[in-house]
């Protein structure tokens, strides 16, 4: 038997020593990956084991340790693993397994524990969560439960009173004769008299008690049995009415509920102190809808200020500056991180939900805004506060100007990255600063922004970085150039090969370019392509011979008539080289033309 | 077999896991067949571990009857006790089945699934108005459900099964702790507030839940300790009659455990607003006058003020300041404070305006000065306020507090003179009483009788006694034990 109960002993030991670790790890992966799943599985199937076998198993739980049998069966290591410690501040004192603590119920219970520890929300009160989830197999003792057991007697029962005429309040004759008046069928005090009925008739105006009975009449009959009769017994119908009222109830919204009652009350004040203290409230529960992701209900809150303030105009000056303070502050920084805070927290927010919350704020918000870039860590909602800054800073891009001057390089990204979506002459004056910046993302950045836009302005701004010492900027800035020139003319093209650097770029590039050129170049890319095709009459380099044959091929895909009669001609050279190259040209051409039809 | 008083009381065991388990699935699968038809997904897969549960616990036993026997349930000889998810379904299936004339059913070892789910529609959509229980049993045997018995309803004078005396003095003694502790904590809370200190919301969610475990094993003893209104601080009774009354609705409702404590919780802070109200106004004995109603109108509003100023937002607050706020409006907005838009009122509020007013007129603390009789307050709230409750809930709240509310004074015909201890929900006009005198005197030893009971058939509640009029302490009666 002893030998049983160490074991017991030893077994809660490791178990509630395992505690704290495994909700650790299970929280570190997501709820449907096996690996913590199975490990939770193992816990708990040895958790169940072993209540199955020692039930009840009582538990006493102290500030830093668990006693099991008058012996002490867990102590707290250390602060980040200290179970007893997380129980008793959490205001358990004890806990008991019965033996129908069965395995659902133990994975209940390790859930909500997990719920607890990781601060989810709504799991702030471990012992709201153990009665709401009322486990069969657990009962759970409290701090309060033990101050209740010393509660003060006064109020309890007075067991063997021997003075059972206690009751009668006096106990004195006039007091006896009241009781036995209880008793005499003509006592007048037993029916109501009507001064009585009628005393308060204000209170009963206030309390909507309809004026139905005129003073004078007699007092009515207490027909309580008519009452029964008609209301006592609930019908089918109204078993239909319980379940309308339980679903329309689930639909409470406490965001939306509280947006309301602070509209409501919003109209109600007094005086100043009275609407200050309504608006600080306001303000408060505006940071705990951010907090809480309900970006919808916290605009909401702020519209509500500004239409207020906009209602108290010039009859309320304070009132309505009291309200402009309250929405700046909304769209300041501290507001602002809070509101980063919980975008990195829960990244789900929509995009939208945050474009709109943002478009609240005023000009003044902007440089805060943008600063929120900085500590936002989901690229779906730095895109959104982008997006949304490229659109309303339009007109104060000096605001985000500022930015590019930063020492982090992050925050130069940023303020480039609005720039090149705004992409006015303004912000591209701005970005032509950054082309040399050492920091190849940020010119990365630009680049890629610069590549959705599809206006002229912005392509021939990328032509810059074609020239980048980076070969990823350089080729998506290239590749971005020659699509816009496909469809748009070969203007851009021509300013690319007219420059110095254009022989300093690669092979391929050049290439690239030469070919797009003479597609969109017409009569006057033959011109440039004949010329290089003509190179050298003696000797050629071999810069040159790349480029002969490179404006060859251009040649095969000009579709000019010009450009079929310079490859005409070409294959009637005395060079047997350039011969070849333009028979096949032509070939390309022919063979082209022939798929076409 | 053991005496008490004046009936024989049989002492009956307790269910256990396997006999709670079936009952609350056999419950919760007729709730669900009233919302869904039998071949939705939601209906099988709970019907199919109804079946298992119930296999399980046939080959034990043979026959699985259940008997509803004055609102309580037992499974065999076993009575079973709710928690409050187990109390929803069971709520609901009694009362539907009491008005079909059904007191139980015997499931036989040979039920098989097919006829099991053919008796649960077939009561879960008879026509209450049109069918009872000889039409149930009738379609029983068209259907060729074999496998099921119906039991009427039964007599009171089989053998009803009670509950041990000790056990119901446990009862009584975990309702006075559980309700002082309440108005305890709601002074506590309240004196912090006012204070502007924080509000410590989980001491009041603990007391909420004991209320709510309380009156989920008998609501009837806290019901009763509801008339003890005769204290100084009014304020916080008040708070505490107007949670268990609510709570009392809301079990009946079938609100679920988080939405319990929610309710409960609104209900302990629906006059939270008062303390910011001067004390001499709160606690003046005369009539208000006019100027008086126009501060004590600003509750409300100052209630949702505090709600909001010293509670984190969440449900509970949410719920709390909707309630604080809407508790006087009246279901016709013709109340107050006045609105900018009129919404429908929340469920909670409709609930706690039913219970505040009650409590309100019964207490004659705060608006009419003086107690009125619990059936005269009935009268004009059915009658002359009718339009300021939603009738449903209203007919509900008299359904439970009853034509005689635990803790009414009343004369009986027998010329003795009793308090009302439980409401008879099969006989609202006999209740159980505790007898504590006649024209001789007060007794010495209190008698505790069910006047539905045929040997009480000599004994008829012949008026409501008003306690005040007559100098009775009621709180002495109540608080005695034998």
């Amino acid at each position: 038997m002893a030998e049983k109960s160490d074991k017991t002993k030893h077994e809660i030991t490791q178990i509630l020593g395992e505690f704290i670790r495994v909700i650790k790890i299970t929280a570190m992966y997501p709820e449907d990956n096996p690996l913590p799943r199975k490990l939770r599985d193992s816990f708990t199937d040895r958790f169940v084991d072993l209540v199955q076998e020692a039930a009840p198993l009582l538990l006493e739980i102290r500030p830093n340790e668990i006693i099991y049998q008058q012996e002490v069966v867990y102590a707290d290591k250390s602060p980040e693993d200290a179970l007893a410690a997380l129980l008793y501040k959490a205001g358990l004192n004890g806990i008991t397994l019965r033996q129908d603590f069965n395995l659902e119920d133990c994975q209940k219970f390790f859930s909500l524990l997990k719920s607890y520890i990781n601060k989810e929300p709504g799991a702030g009160d471990l012992i709201a969560l153990l009665w709401e989830a009322d486990l069969p197999g657990l009962t759970y003792h409290t701090v309060d439960d033990a101050l209740l057991d010393e509660y003060d007697a006064e109020f309890l029962s007075r067991s063997g009173d021997p003075v059972r005429e206690s009751f009668i309040k006096g106990a004195d004759d006039s007091s006896k004769l009241e009781y036995a008046a209880i008793f005499d069928a003509d006592d007048a005090a037993a029916l109501p008299s009507q001064s009585d009925l009628f005393e308060d008739t204000l209170a009963e105006s206030k309390m909507g008690i309809a004026p139905g009975t005129p003073r004078k009449q007699k007092a009515p009959v207490i027909d309580t049995a008519r009452i029964v009769s008609e209301i006592f017994n609930l019908e089918k119908s109204d078993m239909a009415r319980v379940d309308e009222i339980i679903q329309e109830d689930a639909l409470f919204d406490p965001y939306q509920t509280a947006a309301e009652l602070l509209e409501e009350i919003l109209w109600q004040p007094r005086d100043f102190t009275d609407f200050n203290e309504i608006v600080t409230i306001i303000e408060k529960l505006q940071t705990e809808f951010i907090k809480a992701g309900k970006l919808r209900a916290a605009g909401r809150l702020i519209n509500l200020m500004v239409e207020y303030g906009a209602q108290a105009g010039t009859d309320r000056p304070q009132w309505a500056r009291r309200l402009q303070e309250a929405v700046a502050v909304a769209g300041g920084r501290e507001k602002l991180s809070v509101l980063a805070d919980t975008l990195n927290r829960e990244k789900a927010i929509s995009p939208l939900d945050l474009s709109e919350y943002l478009a609240l704020f005023g000009w003044e918000s902007l440089m805060v805004i943008t600063d929120l870039l900085d500590d936002l860590e989901s690229q779906v909602h730095r895109e959104a506060v982008c997006d949304f800054l490229a659109v309303h800073g339009r007109d104060h891009v000096d605001f985000i100007t500022r930015a590019i001057y930063d020492k982090r390089w992050y925050v130069v990204r940023n303020a480039a990255s609005i720039l090149a979506r705004i992409g006015s002459p303004k912000a591209l004056a701005a970005l032509e600063k950054l082309l040399t910046h050492p920091e190849p993302r940020i010119r990365l950045e630009i680049v890629r922004r610069l590549a959705r836009k599809g206006d002229l302005e912005s392509r021939r701004f990328l032509t810059n970085l074609v020239w980048d010492g980076d070969d990823l900027i350089c080729r998506t800035a290239l590749e971005a150039v020659i699509e816009f020139c496909l469809s748009e003319g070969s203007e851009l093209l021509t300013g690319i090969i007219n420059d110095d650097r254009f022989a300093g770029l690669k092979e391929a590039y050049q290439e690239s370019i030469i070919m797009a050129y003479s597609r969109t170049g017409g009569d006057q890319a033959v011109e440039y392509l004949a010329r290089l095709a003509a190179a050298g009459r003696f000797w050629t380099t071999q810069e040159q011979e790349f480029l002969q044959r490179v404006s060859f091929r251009a040649l095969a895909v000009n579709k000019t008539e010009a450009a079929e009669k310079e490859l005409a001609g070409l294959a009637r050279s005395w060079k047997r080289k350039v011969r070849n190259m333009a028979q096949a040209a032509l070939r390309h051409r022919e063979n082209h033309r022939q798929e076409a039809v | 077999m053991i005496k008490s008083g004046q009936a024989d009381v049989k002492i009956v065991l307790l269910a256990g896991s396997d006999e709670h388990q079936f009952i609350t699935a056999f419950f919760n699968l007729f709730r669900t067949a009233r919302l869904y038809d039998p071949n939705n997904n939601v209906y099988l897969n709970q019907s199919s571990r109804f079946y298992d549960i119930f296999r399980r616990l046939a080959d034990r036993t043979g026959e699985v009857p259940v008997k509803i026997i004055e609102g309580r349930v037992l499974v065999g000889d076993r009575l079973v006790r709710f928690d409050n998810d187990g109390l929803i379904g069971a709520t609901y299936v009694i009362d539907s089945w009491r008005l079909l004339g059904i007191g139980g059913v015997i499931l036989g070892k040979n039920l098989d699934n097919r006829q099991l789910d053919k008796f649960i529609y077939l009561v879960a959509k008879a026509n209450i108005r049109e069918s009872n229980n000889e039409i149930v049993a009738q379609r029983l045997v068209e259907l060729g459900i074999s496998g099921v018995t119906l039991l009427g309803l039964e007599k009171r004078e089989d053998a009803q099964p009670f509950l041990p005396e000790d056990k119901k003095r446990q009862l009584r003694q975990a309702a006075r702790m559980t309700f002082f502790r309440s108005i305890s904590t709601v002074e506590d809370i309240l004196a912090k507030a006012r204070e502007s200190r924080e509000i410590d919301v989980a001491k009041a969610r603990r007391v909420v839940h004991t209320l709510i475990d309380q009156l989920a094993e008998d609501e009837s003893y806290l019901l009763q300790l509801t008339a003890l209104r005769d204290f100084d601080e009014y304020t916080y009774v008040h708070s505490t009659n107007i949670c268990v009354y609510s709570l009392t609705m809301g079990i009946r409702l079938g609100l679920d455990r988080q939405r319990l404590a929610q309710l409960g919780f609104s209900a302990l802070f629906h006059d939270l607003g008062k303390i910011r109200l001067p004390g001499d106004l709160i606690r003046k004995p005369e009539v208000f006058d006019e100027h008086d109603w126009i501060q004590m109108q600003r509750h409300p509003e100052l209630g949702v003020k505090t709600i909001f100023r010293n509670m984190e937002l969440n449900e509970f607050a949410a719920r709390a300041a909707i309630v604080a706020y809407q508790h006087h409006i009246n279901e016709d907005f013709t109340g107050y404070p006045s609105l900018r838009h009129k919404r429908p009122l929340n469920l909670f509020s409709k609930i706690i305006a039913i219970a505040d007013t009650f409590d309100a007129m019964a207490s004659g603390r705060v608006y009419m000065k003086r107690p009125i009789p619990h059936d005269e307050i009935l009268r004009k709230m059915m009658y002359q306020m009718s339009v300021k409750f939603d009738a449903f809930l209203l007919k509900l709240f008299v359904n439970i507090v009853g034509m005689y509310p635990p803790g009414s004074l009343v004369l009986l015909t027998s010329n003795e003179l009793a308090l009302v201890s439980q409401t008879n929900y099969r006989n609202p006009q006999k209740p159980k009483v505790r007898i504590i005198g006649d024209e001789s005197g007060p007794f010495q030893k209190f008698i505790d009788i069910d006047l539905a009971d045929p040997a009480n058939a000599h004994r008829r509640i012949d008026k409501i006694v008003d306690p005040h009029k007559y100098n009775i302490d009621t709180r002495a009666i109540i608080l005695i034990d034998d």
